[in-house]
C-alpha cells in the first residue's frame, strides 16, 4: 500500500461503506417489501419484484448522467460528496414505516444520488493512478478497490440480519444511512489527497456535448418513458416496463444511429460491440435474480437450520433468527407459498404454524413451544462477494495457467463460456428442485450456496474484463457513449430479471422457473459462439484477442 | 518562474478549498432542511 498513491485508502473505505449501504438495502428489500409478518409492506411478490427490477435497472441507468454531469459540470469530488449525501437521505427515508410517498420518494433519492457517486468515484481513483510513477500500479489499485467493495457487500448483511430480527425493518435502513455518511465522512477527511485528481477531461474531437446528448437521447427518452407508462392498458405486463421499453427505444435507436453513421473503418468494432452487449443483457437478468427470486427460494423453500455449533454462538449474541414453533395469527399461504388476498384487498391470515415450518414434517419440527435457530435469509446474499475474492485468484491462476500453453480463449470466448457456466448455475437450482419435491420439503442449503458459487465462475469470466474491453475496443471518439452502453446493457438485463423474477408465483413447478433462465442463458451463449469466428477477428485486428 | 508557479498553485488551492467549503455549507443546509421536511411530513 506504501507505494499506492495517499489517497487510495481513503476511497477504498468510501466505497466500501458505500456498498455496505447499498448491498445492505437490496439484500433485505424485496423481504421487506413482500413481508406480511413483522411490519413489512405485504406487496405481492410479482409487485415486489417489478418494483426491484426497475429500481435497480435505474440504479445503473443514472450512472451515465451522473458521469457526463460531472466531468462538464460539477466535478468528481462534488458529484461523489452530493451523490453520498443522497444516497444515505434514500436509506434513512426508507427507514420510515407505512408511507407509500416515502417510499418512493426513496427510491427516487437513492436512484439519483447513485448516478452521482458511483461513476465518478471509479474515475477519481483512475486519475490518481495517471501519475507517471504510479502507472504500473493502476491495475492492483483497481483490485484492492474491489476488495473494499466486496468486503462491504459481504459484511452488510449481518448487520442488516441482527437490526431487521432485534429491532426491525426501519433499523436495517437506517444502518444503511449511517453506513453511507460514514463513507462520505471518510471521503472528505481525505479530501486533501485526491485535489489534485479532481480534473475534467478535455472534450475529444468529435465529442458529443451534454446539451446535443440531453436533446438527441435523454429527451425522447425520458418522453417516450412517460408515454409508456400513461398508456392504456399495458403492452409488456406492467407500467414500468412499459416505460422501460418505450424509453429505452431512443437510446437503442441512437445507438443504432451511431453505427450507421460511424466510419467504415469503426463499424465492425462498434458492431461487435452492440453484438456483445446483446448477449450480457441475458446474463444480468439472470445473475440479478439473486435479490428476488433465489432470495424468495432462500426463506422458503430452503432449509435454514444453523448447525448447533454455529447456532450456540450465533444465539449468545443475538444474531439467528429464532423461529417458535407455535400457532399464531400468520398470513395464509398456498402450497407453493403464495399469499390470498381477500374482496377488500388485505392478506387472509389465519392460525397456523410460522410459515417456515410448512414444509417441514411435523417430526422434524422443534418440540411445540420451543425454537428453531436459523440462518437470517439475506445472509446468502453474502455468499457472492465471499466467493468473488476466494474465487477470482483461482480464476486468474487458470486463464494464466491456459495462457502459458498458449491456449486462453479469446475475450468473446470468455464471455461465451462465462454464459455457460451461469447456464450450469440454473441447472443446480432445477435439481435442487427436483430434490426437495417442488418444496414439498426443504432444500438442503448447500444447492443454493452451489448455485452462487457457479454464477460467481461465471460472473469472473464476463464481468471483470467489461469495461476494459469496451474502452479498448471502442472508438476513441465515442468511448464514453459506448462505456453507457455496457452501462445501458446492464441495466436493461436487470430490468428483465425483475420481468422474470415476477412469472416465479405463476409457475407451480419452479423447476420450469428455472428452466426457462437455463434456455435464456443456452440461446445467449449459442448466440455468442456462432459469432465467435467473426468477434474474434475484429478483436485480433485491435490487438485484442 | 519557480516562485511564480508555487504561488499559482498555492492561490488555485485556496480558491479550490472556498468552492468546496461554499458548496458543503449549501449541502449541509439542504440537508438539514430536507430531513426537517420530512420529519414535519411523515412524523409531525
Amino acid at each position: 500500500m506504501r507505494n499506492h498513491p495517499s489517497g487510495l485508502p481513503f476511497l477504498f473505505f468510501t466505497e466500501m461503506w458505500e456498498r455496505f449501504g447499498y448491498y445492505l438495502m437490496i439484500g433485505i428489500f424485496m423481504l421487506y417489501m413482500t413481508d406480511a409478518q413483522h411490519g413489512g409492506m405485504a406487496l405481492d411478490r410479482d409487485v415486489a419484484s417489478d418494483i426491484f427490477g426497475t429500481f435497480i435497472a435505474l440504479v445503473y441507468l443514472t450512472p451515465f448522467i451522473g458521469g457526463l454531469l460531472a466531468d462538464k459540470l460539477l466535478g468528481f469530488r462534488r458529484s461523489i460528496i452530493l451523490g453520498g449525501v443522497l444516497m444515505g437521505i434514500g436509506y434513512l427515508m426508507l427507514a420510515i414505516p407505512d408511507s407509500p410517498v416515502a417510499f418512493y420518494s426513496a427510491l427516487g433519492v437513492m436512484i439519483l444520488g447513485n448516478g452521482f457517486f458511483k461513476p465518478n468515484i471509479s474515475v477519481l481513483l483512475g486519475n490518481l493512478y495517471n501519475e507517471e510513477r504510479y502507472k504500473s500500479l493502476k491495475d492492483t489499485g483497481y483490485n484492492i478497490f474491489y476488495m473494499g467493495i466486496n468486503i462491504g457487500a459481504f459484511v452488510c448483511n449481518f448487520f442488516a440480519a441482527w437490526l431487521r430480527h432485534n429491532i426491525g425493518w426501519g433499523a436495517a435502513f437506517a444502518a444503511a444511512g449511517v453506513g453511507m455518511f460514514i463513507g462520505v465522512i471518510v471521503f472528505l477527511v481525505g479530501m486533501k489527497h485526491y485535489r489534485h485528481a479532481d480534473v475534467r477531461k478535455e472534450s475529444a474531437a468529435g465529442e458529443m456535448g451534454v446539451g446535443r446528448m440531453l436533446s438527441s437521447v435523454l429527451l425522447p427518452a425520458i418522453v417516450t418513458g412517460i408515454a409508456g407508462w400513461m398508456i392504456p392498458g399495458n403492452v409488456f405486463g406492467t407500467d414500468s416496463t412499459d416505460a422501460f421499453v418505450f424509453g429505452s427505444m431512443p437510446v437503442i435507436g441512437f445507438y443504432l444511429w451511431i453505427l450507421w453513421k460511424a466510419k467504415a473503418e469503426d463499424k465492425p468494432r462498434i458492431k461487435s460491440l452492440l453484438a456483445i452487449y446483446a448477449v450480457v443483457i441475458v446474463f444480468w437478468a439472470v445473475f440479478k435474480q439473486n435479490g428476488t427470486a433465489l432470495t424468495t427460494w432462500a426463506e422458503f423453500y430452503t432449509d435454514r437450520t444453523l448447525p448447533e455449533w454455529v447456532a450456540a454462538p450465533a444465539r449468545a449474541i443475538n444474531m439467528a433468527q429464532e423461529v417458535k414453533n407455535d400457532t399464531s395469527l400468520v398470513p395464509k399461504y398456498d402450497s407453493q407459498f403464495r399469499t390470498t388476498r381477500d374482496a377488500e384487498g388485505n392478506i387472509v391470515k389465519e392460525a397456523n404454524v410460522d410459515p417456515y415450518f410448512l414444509n417441514i414434517p411435523e417430526s422434524e419440527r422443534p418440540p411445540k413451544g420451543s425454537s428453531a435457530s436459523l440462518i437470517s435469509t439475506e445472509i446468502f446474499q453474502s455468499v457472492n462477494p465471499f466467493f468473488v475474492v476466494v474465487l477470482t485468484p483461482l480464476v486468474i491462476i487458470f486463464f494464466s495457467w491456459l495462457r502459458r500453453r498458449g491456449k486462453e480463449p479469446t475475450t468473446p470466448a470468455k464471455i461465451g463460456w462465462g454464459l455457460v457456466v451461469s447456464a450450469l448455475s440454473t441447472l443446480v437450482t432445477v435439481a435442487a428442485v427436483y430434490f426437495c419435491h417442488n418444496g414439498a420439503e426443504k432444500a438442503s442449503a448447500w444447492w443454493l450456496i452451489g448455485a452462487y458459487g457457479v454464477i460467481t465462475v461465471g460472473e469472473l469470466c464476463l464481468s471483470p474484463m467489461g469495461l476494459s474491453m469496451v474502452s479498448k475496443m471502442a472508438p476513441p471518439h465515442i468511448v464514453g457513449l459506448m462505456m453507457g452502453g455496457w452501462q445501458l446493457a446492464t441495466s436493461l438485463g436487470n430490468k428483465l430479471s425483475g420481468v422474470l423474477a415476477t412469472m416465479w408465483d405463476r409457475y407451480d413447478n419452479k423447476a420450469d422457473f428455472f428452466w426457462v433462465n437455463f434456455v435464456l442463458l443456452t440461446l445467449a451463449a449459442a448466440a455468442l459462439f456462432l459469432l465467435l469466428r467473426w468477434l474474434n477477428r475484429i478483436f485480433r485486428e485491435q490487438g485484442l484477442s | 518562474m519557480a516562485k511564480q508557479k508555487i504561488s499559482r498553485q498555492r492561490s488555485s488551492s485556496v480558491k479550490d478549498r472556498e468552492e468546496m467549503r461554499k458548496f458543503l455549507t449549501i449541502l449541509v443546509i439542504a440537508t438539514l432542511a430536507l430531513m426537517i421536511l420530512m420529519y414535519f411530513i411523515f412524523a409531525g
